[in-house]
């Protein structure tokens, strides 16, 4: 029997992956992560809609003040992408009006530090600084 | 968490991390624990030691004993009734030791961090030194994660801010060059 | 399909003809409202006039209702394709209820949880304790009350464990986890052997509770099934699938052709990936080191072609409410065909070499019995079910998808040995290729999702699915925003770890554990959630 079991292991052959020798190809459509083109999003223009679907609130809108002390009136967008908390679930590329967000197959995601994981976009346009309320937005989730 | 090091120490301790990733490139043990997963990932890091990924040949084991272990691969967002298992198991662990964070889950807390019955991952609890995304890491994933933490393959994510110009509006008139100014961060 | 006058007569005059009962039919499930004092005398009819298999019990906390609670408890009627779910309302005060731990023994985790997570108090149970809340979490903290939220803050309390009594001399107490050996999920066990032989095992799990049915609650309803998925990622579809049925059914929506015929493809896909995984950790326990290795390719090879058809190779993402997110193209299709024609052909040979080697099956055989009878009172479902003589399969008996218009049989054994487990696994992966064959050959054209209409509020509906350990059952109330104010979710796992620690006792070495854990083949984290 125990004949049996190697003849079927060595008819098997040599399967294994030469990675990380030679790289391996992902299937098409295979979800990896997400990328964001800031020159086509909207987000600076009131457009949230990849922020809503968002669940693990990977992606987070939020005004910064360019007063630090926050008394001033002026400000940016900031869209920020943490691939720590993606789950490349793939519904902010469906839910984006401009084609801004598209999924790609990389696998090599791994990062020494927490800060390598987050993709800051600031919008550099002047606006007026929304009320307290309207500043930030992200899936409800604590920050 | 609070760094008690000075200077010195630390670029000491650099060094040091330095001569541990050489020591540990050649053959590494992992002592995996579930700290509240949903078990997709589990079942990535099993099929490691399968014949298509083997990662065996590149010497790196699996070890049952903490005590053996040289690396601690922790998944799942850190529930409450698992900090305290983790912590002891890390403290069993000798020195030197790493710690990498497996998934969304332990990256960050994933979808479930940060509430009555989880932490938002393993940063939380433990220092990580390499973070594996993904939901879950497919095994490549892994083995990439795996080989960063012992110095032995490249990160290709790199944090960064970018300033996103307001003369993309000029692009559209197709006046002036427009486009994304990037400025790298550190 | 059950006579309902029929039905409604037997029960009232068992529970006492003046006792008020209402009875509404929606879709498959009989819904009936009792008062708390009749509740004995019915769960002891539907169990003995109606032969019922009881499926669930949970509790709701209605503060809108000036906080009024609900008792529920859900029972299946096979034969009938039919669901009978009962609702008592509990007193504002003090809710209780009598114990039914001695009428149904499956029934004393659920009370438990019950008694944990809204302070409804089962009367006369035999161990009340905490369940799936963890050691540190403070005394009159009840997270299913309305009001109290999934991502508040709740502080450490000093830790309470449970403490077994002294282990009697010339026994030893074997503690094992929830760190435990090997790339296993988290979990304690405490065997008690004499010498070599276990006497008794207990179980302590719940170490990896997320509060799966809170995250749920409010979330945009596109959102749940990300929740769904990740209660169990080995079974993330089987869930999702429940849970999308179950708002499909709430939303009153019907659902196109393919997508019935997409879904039953994808669910056994999972299926298979599970079941040849299964073979793999069976024979690591075992030490039958190749026949592992021929298991975890043939894994890998399913995982890789869901990762073609869906991009994960989980399926997740796949099923949204009103259908399924993508199609599968002819080129997916030829993908399916060419790896089940080689399934097929090489998992004749790996069942039969499996089989004969001796080496494996005298581990298996007589191991880990898990008798019809402690089958049935402890609700075993799925393979490990009907393994032990309880012959019951939603797809079969309670049809979703396209399952009523596929032919397949179900293994049943009477065993309940780990071989037998074994066995109805190896049948059930040589039934999911003939599915999948009819499926293909039959797949209808056209669309493959439907929108569906905000939720009515106030309604619930169920959900169910046959995961490959078992039958998932949810159930969903829609609040008043169109999200849902409650959750629950009962996966397999929950039920068969129960009947697990009565399969260890009686003839049974310490080196058949392992042995006698993987042919469970159960999930910590859908009992956990």
């Amino acid at each position: 029997m125990v004949f049996s079991w190697v003849r079927k292991g060595l008819r098997t052959g040599v399967l294994t992956t030469r990675y990380p020798a030679v790289h391996e190809q992902m299937p098409e459509g295979f979800r990896g992560k997400p990328v964001l083109d800031a020159n086509r999003c909207l987000s600076d223009r009131g457009c949230d809609a990849c922020v809503q679907v968002c669940l693990p609130s990977a992606l987070e809108l939020k005004q910064v003040a360019y007063n630090d002390d926050g008394g001033g009136s002026f400000g940016e967008w900031q869209l920020t992408l943490d691939y720590a908390r993606c789950i490349a679930c793939g519904l902010c590329v469906t839910a984006c009006p401009t084609g801004a967000l598209r999924m790609t197959d990389d696998y090599e995601l791994a990062a020494r530090h927490r800060e390598d994981l987050r993709v800051v976009n600031m919008f550099e346009v002047p606006t007026m600084l929304d009320n307290l309320n309207g500043r930030e937005k992200n899936n409800g989730r604590p920050a | 968490m609070e760094d008690p090091l000075d200077e010195a120490t630390r670029e000491a301790a650099a060094r040091l991390n330095e001569r541990v990733q050489r020591l540990f490139g050649h053959s590494l043990h992992i002592r995996h624990v579930d700290a509240g997963s949903c078990n997709a990932c589990e079942s990535e890091i099993k099929l490691l030691l399968n014949p298509y990924y083997d990662v065996q040949r590149l010497g790196i084991f699996f070890t049952t004993s903490p005590r053996h272990a040289d690396l601690l691969l922790v998944t799942g967002p850190v529930t409450r009734a698992m900090e305290d298992p983790l912590r002891q198991t890390y403290d069993a662990m000798p020195d030197p030791r790493l710690v990498v964070a497996v998934g969304a889950c332990a990256c960050s807390g994933g979808i479930f961090g940060a509430s009555a019955f989880a932490r938002a991952g393993v940063a939380e609890v433990l220092p990580v030194d390499v973070f594996i995304p993904g939901c879950p890491p497919s095994p490549l994933t892994l083995i990439h994660g795996l080989l960063l933490a012992l110095g032995r393959a490249e990160q290709r994510v790199h944090g960064r801010v970018q300033r996103v110009r307001e003369d993309r509006l000029l692009q559209m008139f197709s006046l002036g060059a427009g486009g994304t100014r990037e400025k790298e961060r550190g | 399909m059950i006579d309902l006058v029929d039905f409604c007569a037997r029960l009232s005059s068992a529970c006492g003809a003046e006792q008020l009962l209402t009875v509404r039919l929606l879709q498959d499930e009989i819904a009936v409202s009792l008062p708390s004092h009749a509740l004995l005398a019915a769960v002891h009819t539907l169990r003995h006039e109606f032969v019922a298999r009881f499926v669930d019990l949970f509790g709701l906390h209605q503060s809108a209702s000036q906080g009024i609670f609900h008792l529920h408890l859900l029972f299946a009627l096979d034969e009938e394709q039919t669901w009978v779910h009962l609702q008592v309302d509990l007193d504002k005060q003090t809710p209780t209820f009598p114990s039914l731990v001695d009428e149904l023994p499956a029934c004393g985790w659920y009370e438990r949880e019950i008694w944990e997570e809204l302070g409804i108090t089962p009367l006369e149970h035999p161990l009340l304790r905490p369940l799936r809340l963890a050691p540190d979490w403070p005394q009159g903290v009840y997270p299913h009350l309305q009001g109290f939220n999934w991502s508040q803050e709740v502080p450490a309390a000093e830790p309470h464990y449970f403490e077994l009594e002294p282990a009697p001399a010339g026994i030893v107490n074997y503690p094992l986890g929830p760190v435990r050996s090997g790339i296993v999920e988290s979990g304690h066990y405490t065997l008690r052997t004499a010498g070599e032989e276990i006497v008794d095992m207990y179980i302590q799990l719940f170490y990896k509770h997320r509060g799966v049915e809170k995250r749920a609650e409010g979330l945009p309803v596109e959102l749940l099934p990300l929740v769904a998925e990740r209660i169990s990622g080995a079974s993330a579809f089987a869930h999702s699938l429940a849970l999308c049925q179950a708002l499909e059914s709430l939303a009153e929506v019907e659902i196109l052709p393919r997508t019935l015929y997409l879904r039953t493809l994808l669910a056994e896909l999972e299926r298979l990936y599970n079941h040849l995984g299964y073979q793999a950790d069976l024979c690591q326990a075992t030490g039958l080191t190749v026949a592992q290795a021929q298991f975890d390719l043939w894994k890998e090879r399913v995982l890789r072609l869901n990762a073609t058809i869906s991009g994960h190779r989980y399926l997740f993402g796949m099923n949204v409410p009103g259908g399924v997110s993508r199609d599968i193209t002819e080129q997916g299709q030829q993908a399916i065909r060419e790896l089940t024609v080689a399934l097929r052909r090489d998992l004749e040979t790996l069942s039969r070499l499996l089989l004969a080697s001796s080496s494996h099956r005298d581990r298996l055989e007589t191991t880990g019995i898990l008798s019809p009878q402690d089958a049935r009172l402890y609700g075993a479902v799925g393979p490990i079910g009907r393994a032990s003589g309880v012959d019951r399969d939603l797809r079969r008996d309670h049809p979703y998808a396209a399952y009523a218009d596929i032919d397949f049989e179900i293994p049943a054994l009477q065993e309940g040995d780990a071989l037998a487990r074994t066995r109805v696994r190896l049948e059930e992966t040589t039934q999911s290729l003939a599915i999948i064959d009819q499926v293909l050959e039959r797949l209808p054209g056209g669309p493959v999702r439907v929108t569906i209409p905000p939720l009515p509020p106030g309604r619930s509906a169920l959900g169910w699915a046959e995961s490959a350990r078992g039958e998932c059952v949810h159930w969903i109330l829609a609040g008043q925003d169109g999200t849902l104010q409650r959750y629950r979710v009962r996966p397999a796992s929950f039920a068969n770890w129960q009947a697990f620690s009565l399969a260890i006792p009686g003839h049974n070495i310490l080196t058949d554990f392992p042995v006698i854990e993987q042919s469970f083949g159960l999930s910590f984290a859908g009992a956990d959630c």
